[in-house]
C-alpha cells in the first residue's frame, strides 16, 4: 500500500524532506507495508506562516484559526488526501516539534524544519492517517515524549497498522500499476 | 517548584506536542492554574521552554489576573517567547495588555511584530485598531502592512455583521 502525499515547505525553512520520508518508509514500511510517495513538493513564499499561530491542538473541538485555515489550503488538488507542511516554529513553544490538528476537510499536519528527532514527521502522519492516538510503549512511535523514545526506530503495533492500511487515504499497489 | 506541579501537567510540559496541555486549559482545574503561574516565575530552577508553555497555557485560561506577571515577564524573553508571550496578552485582552502589546508595534522583528497585529485584531478596540492602522500603513515590511490591512478589514466586516445581527 502506497500513501500519496503533497509537501508544502515555507520558504525560509530547510527541512531533511529525504530523512523524514526514509524514516517514515523505514518505520511503516516494516511494520506495516506501506509506503509515503511523495507526488509533489511546493515551496511557499508566505513569511506571516512561518511562526505559525494556532488556536489549539486538539482531536476533538479543535478551533481553525486564520492561518491554519490559509496554511491548510496550500498542496490541495494534486491528487494527495494528506498534506505535509514545514514551518519554521510555532506559537505553542520552542519545544513543541509538530501538531496533526487540521480543518476537518483538509487534513494534513505540520512540523517544525529543524527538529533532531527524524521521527517526528512519521509520528504526526500516524495520527492523522488512521487517527491513531498516544500510547505509553517507549518503543512505539506514538509515545508522546520524544526524548524517551527507545531502540530508534520505533516501532508500530498491529493495531495501528491496521488503522493506518484502512484508512482511505492508502492506495493499493496495483491500483497504480493499473492506472499508469 | 517541580515537586508541587500535578502529575499530569508535569507530562503535559514535556510531551512533544501541545494537546494534552490542551486538555488542561479545557479541565480548567485550580492546581494547574496555580502551577502554571508559579512557572512564570524567573526563578532559575524553572526550565525556560515550560515557562513558555505556561505563558501558552495561561493565555488561553483567559484568567486577566496574571496579565501584570506575563507584562513583567516580556522584557526578559527571547524572540520566539516573546512571540508567544504576545499571543496571550492579545488573547487576555486588558487595557494594559493591549497598551505594552501596541509598544511592540516599532520591534525589529517582523515576526514579533505580526504577532503584535495579530494580538491587536484580538483585543479589536479603539485605541488597538488606531494601532493597527498605523502599522498598515507605516510597517517597513510590505507582509507587514498587508496583514495590519486585512485583520482591520476583517475587524469592520465583523463589526457590521454584529450590528446587523
Amino acid at each position: 500500500m502506497v500513501l500519496p502525499v503533497v509537501i508544502v515547505v515555507l520558504d525560509g525553512t530547510s527541512p531533511d524532506i529525504d530523512r523524514d520520508i526514509e524514516t517514515a518508509n523505514v518505520i511503516w514500511g516494516n511494520e506495516c507495508e506501506v509506503w509515503v510517495d511523495v507526488l509533489e513538493t511546493l515551496i511557499v513564499n508566505r513569511p506571516d506562516l512561518l511562526v505559525f499561530s494556532q488556536d489549539d491542538c486538539k482531536a476533538t473541538n479543535h478551533s481553525v484559526s486564520n492561518e491554519e485555515d490559509e496554511l491548510f489550503s496550500f498542496g490541495r488538488g494534486l491528487g494527495a488526501d494528506v498534506v505535509a507542511y514545514y514551518i519554521q516554529s510555532s506559537s505553542f513553544g520552542d519545544n513543541v516539534l509538530g501538531c496533526a490538528a487540521h480543518p476537518a476537510d483538509r487534513r494534513g499536519f505540520w512540523v517544525v524544519h529543524d527538529t533532531t528527532f527524524n521521527f517526528v514527521w512519521a509520528h504526526e502522519a500516524t495520527h492523522v492517517v488512521g487517527r491513531n492516538f498516544h500510547v505509553i510503549d517507549a518503543d512505539n512511535l506514538m509515545h508522546p515524549y520524544a526524548s524517551e523514545v527507545t531502540n530508534p526506530p520505533p516501532d508500530l503495533n498491529d493495531q495501528q497498522c491496521r488503522a493506518i492500511v484502512d484508512d482511505p487515504a492508502l492506495l493499493s499497489i496495483e491500483s497504480i500499476v493499473l492506472n499508469l | 517548584m517541580y515537586r508541587e506541579i500535578p502529575p499530569e501537567l508535569k507530562d503535559a510540559l514535556k510531551a512533544f506536542e501541545i494537546g494534552a496541555l490542551d486538555k488542561i486549559i479545557e479541565r480548567k482545574r485550580r492546581e494547574d492554574f496555580a502551577a502554571l503561574r508559579r512557572l512564570l516565575s524567573l526563578d532559575t530552577a524553572v526550565d525556560p521552554g515550560d515557562r513558555q508553555r505556561a505563558v501558552y497555557a495561561l493565555g488561553r485560561w483567559g484568567d486577566p489576573d496574571v496579565v501584570p506577571e506575563i507584562l513583567a515577564l516580556l522584557p526578559e524573553l527571547k524572540e520566539s517567547q516573546a512571540i508567544t508571550a504576545i499571543e496571550a496578552l492579545g488573547r487576555l485582552g486588558t487595557k494594559a495588555a493591549r497598551e505594552v502589546v501596541a509598544s511592540y508595534a516599532g520591534h525589529p522583528s517582523p515576526q514579533i511584530r505580526k504577532f503584535v497585529v495579530q494580538a491587536l485584531t484580538r483585543i479589536g478596540d479603539a485605541a488597538a485598531r488606531a494601532t493597527l492602522r498605523k502599522i498598515a500603513k507605516e510597517d517597513r515590511q510590505a507582509w507587514v502592512r498587508e496583514l495590519a490591512s486585512k485583520r482591520i478589514k476583517m475587524i469592520s466586516a465583523k463589526t457590521v455583521a454584529k450590528k446587523v445581527s
